[in-house]
């Protein structure tokens, strides 16, 4: 089952694909071919899912995803 | 066959692709047929963190104490009479809370209450088509990737029409939009794999067989009352995704 997840851009986009970082540190190639918006480049949040990037998320807001998802993968655990 | 065992012949073909799970995908191989015993598998299961609220909630609701047995992850990814015995009540609560629905729909126009109200169940299918942003991308007019993905990550039937090693022939109904309905369309032939990962799940596919598949790999040989359970609950999940769409 795929999750939307948070990942951070770590280089500039190559022909419609990006590197991101997810937030335990793993390094993956998502694809643009789903994102609106304007293209994003190194240090954005995006929202990734079945390894396409759908949108940018406001840095404020994925700290405070990646909080909370932190917190109950915790309480998970 | 142990519990978990079905659980994971359908977590493993995203699992491999990157989608959910651990990041190696041999954790859940060796926890489900290795010689880990049956609380190593749900720490992995744990980790398919859009699957696991729903096999807590299905064995919950029936008075099954173990969210891997076999019957919990038959009635989430394929669909079962055990669906019936979640309340609607606590399938809203559950995808309210479910990890999905804080990034699902960046473009807010999930009508989640609508549709858990309009049949919605506690299984796989609806998940993917109902708390997932794709179907509202593909309806907003983004319908590529948005449909191929729902195609993939849904469980599928087909009919096994040629087998060339790993390489499988099926007949399957593939979804499409009508306007904003979303619907199965006529049979078309198309190529899926046997295994994923060089791991496979069916051995001795014959034409003729009904299978199911995930991500387009084959998961199970389908019993003609799995298939009819299949079906069914497909059929439900559409009907209530449409709501919105019929009544718009």
């Amino acid at each position: 089952m795929c999750m939307s997840r948070l990942h951070r851009v770590v280089s500039a986009p190559i022909g419609g694909w990006v590197t991101v970082e997810d937030v335990e540190g793993d390094e993956h190639r998502v694809s643009l071919l789903a994102f609106e918006g304007s293209q994003p480049g190194p240090g954005d949040w995006l929202v990734v899912h079945s390894g396409y990037a759908l949108q940018s998320v406001d840095p404020a807001e994925a700290s405070a995803i990646t909080n909370e998802l932190r917190a109950a993968q915790t309480v998970e655990r | 066959m142990r519990n978990g065992s079905l659980f994971a012949r359908y977590a493993h073909p995203p699992n491999v692709l990157g989608h959910c799970g651990p990041v190696d995908p041999a954790a859940l191989v060796t926890a489900t047929w290795g010689d880990g015993g049956s609380d190593e598998l749900a720490l992995v299961a744990r980790r398919f963190a859009g699957v696991w609220p729903y096999l807590e909630l299905i064995a919950a609701s029936n008075g099954i104490s173990d969210p891997l047995d076999d019957r919990v992850a038959e009635a989430y990814w394929v669909g079962s009479s055990l669906l019936e015995g979640v309340s609607t009540s606590s399938l809203l609560g559950c995808v309210r809370a479910h990890p999905d629905g804080r990034l699902g729909d960046p473009l807010g126009h999930s009508r989640l209450e609508l549709w858990v109200n309009a049949g919605g169940i506690a299984n796989h299918g609806f998940h993917v088509l109902a708390v997932y942003p794709w179907l509202a991308l593909a309806r907003s007019g983004r319908r590529e990737p948005a449909i191929s993905v729902l195609e993939r990550c849904r469980i599928r039937w087909g009919r096994v029409e040629r087998v060339d090693s790993d390489d499988v022939a099926i007949r399957s109904r593939r979804l499409y939009l009508d306007g904003q309905r979303l619907a199965l369309g006529e049979e078309r032939v198309e190529q899926v794999r046997c295994s994923a990962d060089d791991f496979g799940f069916v051995a001795d596919l014959e034409p003729g067989d009904m299978v199911s598949l995930h991500w387009d790999r084959v998961c199970d040989r389908l019993h003609p009352d799995a298939l009819a359970n299949l079906q069914h609950y497909t059929a439900r999940s559409l009907e209530a995704v449409n709501t919105e769409a019929s009544q718009d």
